[in-house]
């Protein structure tokens, strides 16, 4: 899956958690949890759809070293090929 | 037989409720767990069931009128003598809404019910905009639930005799293990690290029976009944711990179906009496906000409050090597009363050792 697909599927589970944020307007390189107003059970609501969408299983260890939308575009489509 | 519906306490805080509305009204026949109506108080609006069955005989209370606890709401002629005992409990789950996290933000500042609002977002999500045309127009709070929650934990401090203790535990093994779940074919939900080790702090409290019980009259009575309150902050402030009832017999997806059902309906303000009033026990976890430690107060009447901080890497000593791991500081603050350090630290030497081997507590 290439990255510029992630991002749009990112971008559609955003609006669907927080429909305020404006996508766009989010730096993808800072930690997206400051920009967006998310505690963690938002993250793991959010994740748990992007791993349904993307069928990329992220683990655990991983969510806690991805604090960027950048990080988390290249995880998944690093390894866009695992199935959940 | 008549029979008096009276507004219940929700917690050690609560000394009144505001009545919000009836849901049934005189000559209506009322189901056992039937909802009859709502109240509010300052921490939730909750929905009352009846606990008996019965007809409506007399409405007493009005809406937006602020009634102290033990007062009559309503009386209501029983289909048959029930000499039971019981508190009112109040209705099973539910409808889930949708509102995104700065709708919910405002609502919980502003003391809007988010189940009177029709949302326009997608999927009918209620969204900031929603929530703003009503701001300001919402009845006054009885008291702030930052008020309810000084309350508590000045009480707390002046009453119970804490002391505290600390244990650092890696969690490699556990979060390997909660990937391993989460990867079978049948898992359906997520298993969030919060669930898991709240279940393994449930099978640890039914080793230390000292940890898990209320202290009242003077005495302290274990319960064999683990209802574990999960301290979640709120976005207006204060705090606000609904237990996971029954802990002592769930599995760790049940405790995760329902820790996720009990956050969201949290946030929406539609608990169970029972959710508020009944834990044993509560947990902290501090840890998403970067926090590696909390020492917390406990709730009175309960006698320990067990704090879980971030997951966090560090080094670890590993068969005499040095490596880089995940791990956890898990505290206890406890009531000097019922226990002391010998048997805190004996509970949190039990639920490292749970975390440090968990593949054989975390069954599906």
């Amino acid at each position: 899956m290439k990255e510029d697909e992630v991002k749009k599927i990112i971008e559609e589970t955003l609006k669907k958690v927080a429909p305020e944020v404006n996508f766009s307007d989010l730096n993808l390189d800072k930690p997206f949890r400051n920009q967006i107003d998310m505690d963690s059970y938002d993250l793991y609501n959010m994740l748990a759809k992007i791993e349904a969408a993307t069928h990329v299983r992220i683990p655990e260890a991983e969510i806690r070293e991805i604090t960027t939308l950048s990080a988390l575009v290249k995880f998944i489509a690093d390894h866009s090929s695992e199935i959940l | 037989m008549i029979y008096e519906i009276k507004m219940p306490s929700l917690g050690a805080d609560m000394d009144k409720g505001r009545f919000v509305e009836w849901k049934v009204k005189v000559g209506d026949h009322v189901d056992k767990d039937q909802e009859i109506a709502v109240i509010e108080t300052p921490k939730a609006a909750v929905e009352i069931d009846s606990f008996r069955a019965g007809k409506i005989v007399e409405i007493i209370a009005k809406p937006d009128e602020v009634y102290p606890v033990g007062s009559i709401l309503a009386k209501m002629e029983l289909d048959f003598v029930d000499t039971s005992l019981a508190e009112p409990i109040v209705s099973p789950e539910s409808k889930r809404l949708r509102i995104s996290p700065a709708a919910r933000k405002l609502a919980e500042q502003e003391g809007i019910d988010l189940s009177q609002i029709k949302g326009s977002g997608p999927d009918g999500t209620i969204e900031f905009q929603d929530v703003s045309k009503l701001s300001g127009q919402a009845a006054q709070p009885l008291i702030s639930i930052r008020e309810a929650v000084a309350r508590t934990m000045a009480r707390s401090k002046k009453e119970i005799p804490h002391y505290y203790l600390k244990s650092k535990v890696c969690v490699d093994k556990l979060i390997e293990a909660v990937d391993k779940l989460n990867s079978t074919p049948t898992s359906q939900d997520r298993i969030l690290m919060p669930a898991a080790l709240m279940h393994i702090l449930a099978l640890a409290l039914k080793k230390h029976p000292d940890m898990n019980g209320l202290y009242e009259h003077e005495k302290f009575v274990p319960h064999f009944e683990i209802n574990m309150g999960m301290a979640i902050a709120l976005k207006s402030g204060g705090v606000i711990a609904p237990a996971v009832l029954g802990m002592e017999k769930l599995n760790l997806f049940s405790v995760n179906r329902i820790l996720n059902d009990l956050i969201s309906r949290a946030r929406e303000g539609k608990l169970k009496t029972s959710e508020l009033t009944k834990s044993t026990i509560t947990v902290t976890n501090l840890g998403d906000l970067g926090s590696h430690e909390v020492f917390g107060v406990i709730f009175p009447p309960q006698v320990a409050l067990i704090g879980l901080g971030q997951v966090h890497k560090e080094a670890v000593v590993d068969n005499n090597t040095i490596r880089a791991g995940f791990v956890i500081d898990i505290t206890l603050s406890a009531d000097h009363r019922v226990s002391d350090g010998l048997s805190g630290s004996r509970f949190l030497q039990s639920v490292c050792e749970l975390i440090m081997q968990p593949q054989s507590v975390l069954k599906e």
